[in-house]
Order: structure tokens, then C-alpha cells, then sequence
């Protein structure tokens, strides 16, 4: 028997006592009586092998039991054992230092109002936030590349936590399509830009919140001046030409770039920080090549996925803000909606990276359309001549004037359930270079899609398999519910 | 639909684009800390820590943090009553290591029983080194005690900071020195 001495540090995984009585005719008895009574006690006590850590000391009385006979020293009724942790430590490379992010002096000249410190109180709480915390979030600026699906859940919960100024890029109109996923604008907003519908539901969420809008294309001439006065951005773009102008900008002026995208049913992200991991190009050296990835209206998006992912960017943002926590840098996350499997990949900086490598080539922003190999905003219609070109109205003339027409639909299959125009034949534009063999060269043949766009591409493939006949309808399946057949749905 | 999923090139294609990336080990995460992230110390407390660690400069100083504990439901808040210089028992190396030796703190525990007085924590020097916690800090570090570093650079005492072990033994929880 013996009476087991706790030390301060160690009393609350010994059910809050200072002091234990426990059974054991040697000391190696009455250890195993207390880690098996006090299991919390283990972590603290033991290493992986089960052996005592070398920094506790044992005493019988007043004896080091290293002096005595180590665990095996024996005790009489009633020896009084202490556990003496041993204390000890010294200066070297420091652990991995905290991530600051904000300036401590603006932070402590942050002030709260007592409707703030209400509003926030279920941040105050938290021992990871505190008002040294909420005080960071109020001091903090955040720069969103985006109002729309990453955008949108993205700023709102930047505002509901009090993110002090919320600087927005985006110029553009909310449209009823964006409706499905872009949650922070509303049925109303159709028509409006972004811009407008984003700062009246920020100013709804929480008014405390300054918002900086830019309504202007996000590019190498202004992209410095922007993001200089911003603490953090985060990306919530749609297209590579502003993800590596968002990356490089970030690196030359040494922020944090959290980074979000999605592709149908799965989410990627991940902070960027060329100062302590990768950035962009470390991870995608190169774009691909233009026309490869789909955006969201040629490959469709399951409309909740952005919304979680760009949950998950505003709390990388947060973190970093506060300085909590594990953010995701040289980390990547990925997710699938439909598995319902979040994996993670550990990234490394590439020390031969252009930009933030060991020895940069790129020192300045470049011309990121000509990078990605795109030469207009968009993956703009290839050039086709005039005379190659059909309007809807014509093509209906034509329809009823009787003439028999060879028109190919180069839409999906699930495209053409849901809408088509009279007499067409569906041969879907990744199959038309092999399936041009059931086209007749002699005969005139029309193309069409959903806008022009694809057409376009089909019609330049059959040239180069020799057709010369060939037709493309200007404005698609569009412009013939918009000019000739209301009937026919718009998608 | 068939078609559409697999007649579609371009997806098989754009999947490994995306595949091409650095594998390695995973991350670990921190567990949450304690409640109680704030220390009040005496423009006094904090003087004495100072010079004691300007006194031992080069060496480390090592003191130990007496105080009372005040518990309610949620919360533990801990009041500095005494900070006592103890001495710095490594045998060698002491310009980058501290150790209170067992019998140092021994006699504290005992101590601690005697008067009420209860062992908070713990305070050190790091001379020429920022007062940030090493990886030796931690691997010796116990949670639950509050550590104070101060640096002293070139004799002079500089930057002082409070920390907590998490949990888990992952990390250092900072804490904010309050000077009241």
C-alpha cells in the first residue's frame, strides 16, 4: 500500500486529486495499480513502449528510487511515493512559429461595441477565439476573387464571423442559372450585378462588415494595387488565367492564397503561402490546354459542392486569421460529394518553381490570357468565316421552304433529351471526327450546339477531314427558342 | 448517357492533369487546450523574471510559478502569488538547457503541501534565442503548467511569452500575458 503524491500538472487525469492510496507491495506494482485505475494518466506517464518516461523520478519517502532499488524497490504499509516530474527544457529551433497574419498592433487597436461582443458570443467562448481573437477578425482584411459559387457561401461566412473588410472582385451580372448554387443572390437579383446583391446580403448578415468592391476584370494591371492592401485573398475563381494570376500576385506580395475548386461532384483545397509551403505552380507547373477543363455550363456542378467547399476556404481564412489550428498549407484536400471521402495529399514546394522556387524566373505579372493559350475572356468560338455561317432565321426559312436539310446536333445525348431542334441528328462533338464517315461530303451539311461555340469547333474538324459544305448556326439551339421557337427550353 | 460518360475523351484526360501531384506523409491535428489562456503577472513579477535572466545570462535561468487556483464550473483561473528563482542543475550545456533538478522539485511538492502555495508553472531563459518553444521545450514539457520564456539577447532581457502544452503533446497553445 502506498500513499501516490500527484504533482499540480497532473491531478486533473487523476480524477482532480492531489493525493491517491493505492495497493502494491513494490513500487512497479502500485505504477500498474495507477495507470490501470487512471488511464488518462498514461500519455503523460508512459512512452509508446510503455516505460516510464525517462523525465518522471519516483520517490519512496525521501529517496530518489533511482538510488534505491528502482521499480522494484519494495515498500511497507503506508510508504508515501511522489511523482516528481522532472522539469527541464532549453532554447533551439523554435517549433513551428505561429502563423500571424494579421498585424498584432492593428488588432489590439480593434475595438468591439457591446452589440458586437453579444453578436459574437458564441465566438468569445471558445477558448481557440476569444476577444483577442474576435478583435484579429475585426482588424482583418479578406479579398474574395469571386461572388459566385465558391464566392458566395465564401463571404457570407467571412461576414457572420465579423471579418472586419471584405474586399470583393467582380464584375459581373447575376443570371438565372447562377441561381442553383450562388446562394448569396436571389431569385430578385436576376439582372443586377454581383457586386450589388453581394454587399445588400453582407449588410443583411452583419453590417459591421466594410465592404471594398471592385467591379472590374481581376488582371496584371491592377491585380498589385488590389490585393496590396488585403491581409489574405482567397480564390474563387472559374478560369486558369486568374488562378495563376491570383497565385502570382500572392507570391510576389507574400499572401496567403486560399484556394478552392470544384469539377461536377468533387472540391479541391488548399493555402497557398509561398513563405512557408507551395504555391500554384509548384502543384500545376502548367495550364492545361484550353478547352480541356469544362466550366461549370459545359460540365455542370452539383450546386451544394461549391457551397461546401467554399465553407471550407472561409475557414482556412478564419484559422489563418486567428492563428489556430492547422491550416491547410502544403495540404491538399480533396473531396467527393457523391463518395461522401475527403483524402488528403501532403504538397511539397517545388524548389525549381518559377516563381517561388530557389531561383525565380518570373518577377513580375505576365499576360495570363496568352499563358493559358486563350485569346479572348473565354474560350472564344474558333474563327469561322461569315460564309460559313447560318442564322436561325435563315435555317427556319429554309426548313419551310420545303428543303431537305442535313442538320447534325453536336450537343450530349442528355442535352438532346432535353431540348432539340426539328430534323436534326444528334452525333456529339467528341465523336465527330471518328463518326464523319456517315456524313456525305457532297452534301451541305448544318451544324449545331447549345450556343455556337462547339458548332464552331465541329465545323472546323470536318474541314480538316476534307468537307466543304459545311454550315454553322449562329447563336445555337439558343437563339431558336430565343428568335423562332419559344417553346423550345433554354437550359 | 452511356455515351456522354464514357464517349467523352476529354474527362479521362483532364482526370490525370489533376492526378500529377507530390505524395507524402499525412498531417496530424491538435486537440483543443484548456480554458484557461491568460496569466496576470505584477510589473514586478515580470521585472524579476527579466533580471533573473539577465543575471544568468549566457546561461538559461529556471524559476518555478507559486500561486493559488480558483475553480468554478467551467473555468480555472490561476493567480501568481510567487515566482522563485531555482537553480539550474545541468551539469553542462546550460546555455541552451535548464533542468530543476528531482530533488529541487521535490522539495517543491512537499512545499506545496505545507504552505498551499501550488506549483502553476514554471519559467525560463533563452539567451540569444527568441522566447519561443522548442522542440526540447516540448519533448520535456508537461501540460497543464504554464511555461513563461523570456530572451535575453546579448545580456539584455527582451520578449517575454506564456505557453501551455496541448493535450496531446502536439503543440504550444500560446497565452497572453496580462501585466496588472
Amino acid at each position: 500500500m502506498a500513499v501516490v503524491l500527484i504533482p499540480t500538472a497532473l491531478q486533473k487525469y487523476a480524477g482532480g486529486k492531489d493525493e491517491l492510496v493505492l495497493a502494491g507491495a513494490t513500487v512497479q506494482q502500485v505504477v500498474d495499480n495507477l495507470a490501470a485505475e487512471y488511464s488518462a494518466l498514461n500519455s503523460q506517464l508512459f512512452n509508446d513502449k510503455g516505460e516510464l518516461r525517462h523525465f518522471i523520478n519516483l520517490y519512496k519517502g525521501q529517496e530518489d528510487t533511482r538510488n534505491l532499488q528502482g521499480l522494484d524497490t519494495a515498500l511497507t504499509d503506508l510508504d508515501e511515493i511522489t511523482i516528481v516530474p522532472g522539469i527541464a527544457g532549453g532554447a533551439g529551433v523554435p517549433l513551428a512559429p505561429p502563423v500571424t497574419v494579421i498585424d498584432p498592433e492593428r488588432s489590439a487597436a480593434a475595438t468591439l461595441s457591446n452589440d458586437e461582443i453579444l453578436r459574437y458570443s458564441r465566438h468569445l467562448i471558445l477558448p481557440e477565439v476569444n476577444l483577442e481573437g474576435q478583435k484579429k477578425l475585426k482588424a482583418a482584411k479578406v479579398l474574395c476573387i469571386g461572388a459566385g459559387g465558391l464566392g458566395s457561401p465564401l463571404i457570407m461566412y467571412l461576414a457572420a464571423a465579423g471579418v472586419g473588410t471584405i474586399g470583393i472582385v467582380d464584375f459581373d451580372t447575376v443570371d438565372y442559372t447562377n441561381l442553383q448554387r450562388q446562394i448569396i443572390h436571389g431569385t430578385g437579383d436576376v439582372g443586377r450585378t454581383k457586386m450589388q446583391s453581394a454587399r445588400e446580403s453582407i449588410a443583411s448578415i452583419n453590417p459591421n462588415v466594410e465592404v471594398i468592391g471592385y467591379e472590374e476584370e481581376f488582371t496584371s494591371a491592377n491585380a498589385a494595387r488590389i490585393v496590396q492592401d488585403f491581409d489574405i485573398v482567397v480564390d474563387g475563381t472559374d478560369n486558369f488565367p486568374t488562378r495563376y494570376l491570383t497565385n502570382d500576385v500572392c507570391v510576389l506580395l507574400g499572401k496567403p492564397n486560399v484556394y478552392g475548386s470544384i469539377f461536377r461532384f468533387e472540391g479541391q483545397s488548399t493555402v497557398f503561402w509561398a513563405e512557408k509551403g507551395p504555391c500554384y505552380r509548384c502543384l500545376y507547373p502548367e495550364p492545361p490546354p484550353p478547352g480541356l477543363v469544362p466550366s461549370c455550363a459545359e460540365g455542370g456542378v452539383l450546386g451544394v459542392l461549391p457551397g461546401i467547399v467554399g465553407c471550407i476556404q472561409a475557414n482556412e481564412a478564419i484559422k489563418l486569421i486567428l492563428g489556430v489550428g492547422n491550416p491547410l498549407i502544403g495540404r491538399l484536400l480533396l473531396f467527393n460529394a457523391l463518395k461522401m471521402q475527403f483524402r488528403e495529399l501532403r504538397l511539397q514546394k517545388d524548389p525549381t518553381c518559377p516563381i517561388c522556387g530557389e531561383n525565380p524566373t518570373i518577377t513580375e505579372l505576365i499576360d495570363y490570357q496568352q499563358f493559358c493559350g486563350i485569346r479572348g475572356e473565354e474560350a472564344a468560338p474558333q474563327a469561322v468565316d461569315t460564309s460559313e455561317e447560318i442564322t436561325v432565321v435563315q435555317l427556319k426559312a429554309r426548313i419551310d421552304a420545303g428543303e431537305k436539310l442535313t442538320i447534325i446536333d453536336v450537343r450530349e445525348p442528355y442535352e438532346f433529351a432535353i431540348a432539340r431542334m426539328p430534323g436534326t441528328k444528334l452525333i456529339p462533338l467528341g465523336q465527330i471526327a471518328e463518326r464523319s464517315g456517315e456524313l456525305d461530303k457532297n452534301t451541305e451539311i448544318i451544324l449545331h450546339c447549345r450556343s455556337g461555340k462547339r458548332s464552331a469547333d465541329a465545323l472546323n474538324q470536318l474541314k480538316a477531314k476534307g468537307f466543304t459544305r459545311l454550315k454553322n448556326v449562329v447563336g445555337g439551339i439558343t437563339a431558336w427558342s430565343e428568335e423562332i421557337d419559344p417553346d423550345v427550353p433554354k437550359y | 448517357m452511356i455515351d456522354w460518360l464514357t464517349g467523352h475523351g476529354k474527362l479521362a484526360r483532364f482526370s490525370n492533369y489533376f492526378a500529377r501531384f507530390w505524395f507524402g506523409s499525412g498531417a496530424s491535428d491538435p486537440s483543443t487546450g484548456y480554458s484557461v489562456r491568460m496569466i496576470c503577472l505584477t510589473e514586478n513579477q515580470t521585472a524579476a523574471i527579466r533580471s533573473h535572466g539577465e543575471r544568468e545570462f549566457p546561461y538559461e535561468c529556471c524559476g518555478v510559478i507559486l500561486g493559488d487556483l480558483v475553480s468554478d464550473l467551467h473555468d480555472e483561473t490561476r493567480i501568481v502569488r510567487e515566482l522563485r528563482p531555482l537553480e539550474n542543475s545541468q551539469a553542462e550545456d546550460r546555455e541552451r538547457r535548464y533542468l530543476v533538478s528531482p530533488e529541487q522539485m521535490f522539495a517543491l511538492m512537499h512545499q506545496e503541501r505545507d504552505t498551499g502555495l501550488k506549483i502553476l508553472g514554471f519559467y525560463h531563459s533563452h539567451p540569444d534565442h527568441p522566447a519561443l518553444p522548442s522542440v526540447v521545450d516540448r519533448e520535456l514539457a508537461f501540460p497543464w503548467y504554464v511555461y513563461i520564456i523570456v530572451s535575453v539577447i546579448s545580456g539584455r532581457a527582451a520578449k517575454m511569452t506564456a505557453w501551455q502544452l496541448d493535450e496531446d503533446r502536439e503543440s504550444f497553445l500560446s497565452e497572453q500575458i496580462e501585466i496588472g
